[in-house]
């Protein structure tokens, strides 16, 4: 798994950043647990959804190819703002519209939410991105992952920002 | 044998006992020292590994997502743990994320790079590089160094330390040891010295002291129950010494008697047989004195018939000798002598002597009548001594003859009748002759038979000279007959005079031992022939008219056997 930190740069520097932050979202995978029930076979694939915007879902797709997280295999699968059912990771990308909307159309089952922007998290996202220091950060809503039924590892935790709400 | 031989069985257990403890002990501290060697590094990778597993899974987050101080957060918990000198943190990649090091330690001495998993072990330091993983996959390494000299040290002060707490428990075990192994020792050594003291003194009623129940235990009562076998039998040995003793004894008592009986019976043997041997002694000394004086006897017959005839025939050299002296005396020599010194006188005028003297003149014819005197001396001489030389000679033969018949005395042969006559006429010959006996032979001369020649031939000779005798009183026609008659089974030979006869009363006595009527006669001759011819199995028998009308004696023998006159 090759990460890299990169600085930001424009354009390129977008492409940098979306490769890191699906490097990101397959880690978060390794340190949380979906709730019992949610894959009907221990080896049912883990769905990676996006609602995309702005070249997310290639970064994504590269990312999870392959990757077998916990006995799950990584499954990209390109989402609608209407309909993103389906899936127990979500990236909404910013450019995505009505967030919240988004977050409560998919919501229901335990689905990991992933977003960037400050909003995200007031919108009901469990985990948002963004940049400090010119590093890649992110925080995670350790309600909303209640509501959605998630257990963060306190590993994770530690490395990101944690937001109550 | 490492134990040497000599050593007491308590100095043997102690030494086998401190000996077998102190190896064992050393072995157990030696084990026990590699052991927790051992354990102590395998404890010590455990910690390490279990460090690096709980550490690192707390890093795997940071290391995930690159965070470095984070990482560096985690890990500095382990400063808590003095031993951890330095801890380092490596990505997937194997660089660098974040490290912690102890005080003192130079930073140089991390690795710059994450290295294979596993282990090093230095004097000082325990290193290792462990795996982190995160769902089943590597995620990084993580570097761990631990000091462990510490712990080293106090194992081996322990090293250190055992071998003086071996040698106190040894000391105070060797003290426990000597009241301890008494139990085993002691009575092993009361055993020996009863053992000894039982052969010293010779003493079977000693008796061992049992103090267990062990195997010393069967010893002893073995040993008492052997002691007590010997002493029964040595009883029951002493029983029978005395026995046999007494019985010994008897035993001599008998013997002597025995032995004294013996020797009784013994000495009286020895008188008997030496009377049996006087007796026997004495009567062998009679049979030679009766075989000598037969022998004597008949020696005295021989004796007396040699010197009878020696006797005889010396007379006859007596007379001679006699003439011969008297010739002699009287020979003519000594006128030879005179008439030599006349001539010697006269020598001077020799031829004158012989023409004028008148003695001169008659020289010629008295020289050649004494020669003619003297010629008749000698003839004389000469004659005499050839006499006296046959009489010696028949000296000699009739010694000769005797003694050739002394030899063969007692031997059976085969005699001619002829021969044996005429040798008894021979020895009586010089008698014979003088005294001018004529002998009549009447036998047959080629008559020949056994017996024993020396007795026959005296008995004849015997005869021979009495009929010699018989017939002296005679003047003239002296007659001795010898005939000889065979029979079937008897030769007789007979001799027969015409002498002087005998008395019809001395006829019975003649043949008695002493009878003689001879002036010098010893009366042997005949009683020896009686016997003589008895002894042979014959007889002598004699028969005359009387006085004046001679005497005939026959010889009867009996006939072993008769050879025919002409017989081989």
């Amino acid at each position: 798994m090759c990460l890299v930190t990169a600085r930001r740069a424009a354009g390129d520097d977008r492409g940098v950043e979306n490769q890191v932050r699906s490097a990101f979202i397959v880690n978060f995978v390794q340190f949380i647990d979906w709730p019992e029930g949610t894959f009907a076979k221990a080896d049912d694939p883990m769905v990676v959804g996006i609602v995309d915007g702005d070249g997310m879902a290639q970064a994504l797709q590269a990312a999870i190819e392959g990757k077998t997280i916990k006995g799950h295999k990584l499954v990209f699968r390109q989402m609608t703002a209407e309909n993103p059912k389906g899936c127990q990771v979500l990236f909404v990308g910013s450019g995505a519209g009505d967030v919240s909307a988004i977050i409560k159309a998919a919501g229901g089952g335990p689905v990991l939410t992933i977003g960037e922007g400050d909003g995200f998290i007031d919108a009901g996202g469990v985990i948002g991105f963004y940049i400090e220091d010119r590093k890649e950060r992110f925080e995670i809503s350790t309600a909303a992952a209640d509501r959605a039924k998630l257990q963060v590892s306190s590993k994770l935790l530690k490395l990101a920002k944690v937001v109550n709400k | 044998m490492i134990l040497r031989k000599n050593w007491s069985i308590r100095w043997k257990l102690t030494m086998v006992a401190m000996g077998t403890t102190a190896i064992a002990l050393l072995l157990t501290v030696a084990g026990m020292a590699t052991f927790e060697f051992i354990m102590l590094r395998q404890d010590l990778r455990e910690e390490q590994k279990m460090l690096a597993k709980i550490i690192g899974e707390n890093c795997t987050a940071a290391i995930t997502f690159n965070r470095a101080d984070d990482a560096s957060s985690i890990i500095s918990s382990l400063a808590a743990d003095p031993d951890v000198r330095a801890t380092a943190i490596y990505d997937g990649d194997g660089n660098l994320l974040a490290k912690y090091l102890a005080l003192g330690e130079d930073p140089a001495s991390l690795p710059r790079r994450a290295g294979n998993p596993g282990y090093t072990v230095s004097t000082r330091f325990l290193e290792s590089f462990q795996s982190i993983m995160l769902d089943g996959k590597q995620v990084g390494t993580m570097f761990i160094r631990n000091d462990w000299s510490d712990l080293r040290g106090r194992l081996m002060r322990f090293a250190w330390v055992s071998p003086i707490m071996i040698l106190l428990a040894g000391g105070m075990g060797f003290v426990l040891l000597r009241r301890l192994q008494r139990c085993i020792s002691e009575p092993i050594e009361s055993l020996a010295r009863t053992a000894q003291r039982v052969a010293k003194e010779n003493n079977y009623t000693l008796r061992a002291e049992k103090f267990s129940e062990d195997e010393a235990g069967v010893l002893t009562d073995g040993f008492n129950e052997m002691l007590e076998g010997i002493q029964k039998r040595d009883l029951q040995i002493h029983e029978h010494l005395v026995e046999v003793q007494s019985s010994r004894d008897l035993l001599e008592v008998r013997v002597a008697e025995r032995t004294a009986d013996l020797q009784k019976l013994n000495s009286e043997l020895q008188g008997e047989m030496v009377r049996r041997r006087e007796a026997e002694a004495k009567r062998e000394q009679m049979q030679a004195n009766l075989v000598e004086a037969s022998r004597k006897a008949g020696m005295a017959d021989v004796a007396t018939g040699v010197l009878h005839n020696v006797g005889n025939v010396l007379n006859s050299v007596n007379v001679s000798a006699q003439i011969l002296h008297d010739v002699t005396k009287a020979s003519r020599v000594g006128t030879l002598a005179k008439t030599a010194d006349l001539l010697e006188q006269n020598k001077g005028n020799l031829a004158a002597f012989l023409t004028s003297d008148e003695r001169g003149k008659s020289f010629p014819l008295f020289l050649s009548m004494l020669s003619k005197a003297m010629c008749e001396e000698r003839d004389r001489v000469l004659k005499e001594l050839e006499g006296l030389a046959s009489s010696i000679g028949h000296i000699r033969e009739i010694v000769t003859m005797q003694q050739s018949l002394a030899r063969v005395a007692g031997v059976m042969m085969e005699v001619s009748v002829g021969e044996l006559i005429e040798d008894a006429l021979k020895i009586n010959q010089a008698g014979l002759n003088r005294h001018q006996v004529k002998v009549i032979r009447d036998y047959d001369a080629e008559a020949r038979f056994i017996t024993d020649r020396h007795k026959v031939l005296q008995m004849l000779i015997n005869l021979i000279s009495n009929a010699k005798y018989a017939v002296d009183h005679r003047p003239e026609n002296r007659e001795i007959r010898i005939g000889h008659q065979a029979a079937a089974e008897t030769v007789k030979i007979s001799v027969s005079d015409n002498g002087v006869g005998i008395d019809a009363k001395d006829l019975n006595r003649i043949f008695s031992y002493g009878f003689t009527t001879k002036k010098n006669g010893h009366g042997f001759g005949l009683h020896s022939a009686a016997l003589a011819a008895k002894e042979m199995g014959g007889s002598i028998e004699v028969h005359s008219e009387g006085l004046g009308k001679g005497a005939t004696f026959t010889i009867t023998l009996p006939l072993k056997q008769e050879m025919a006159q002409h017989a081989a």
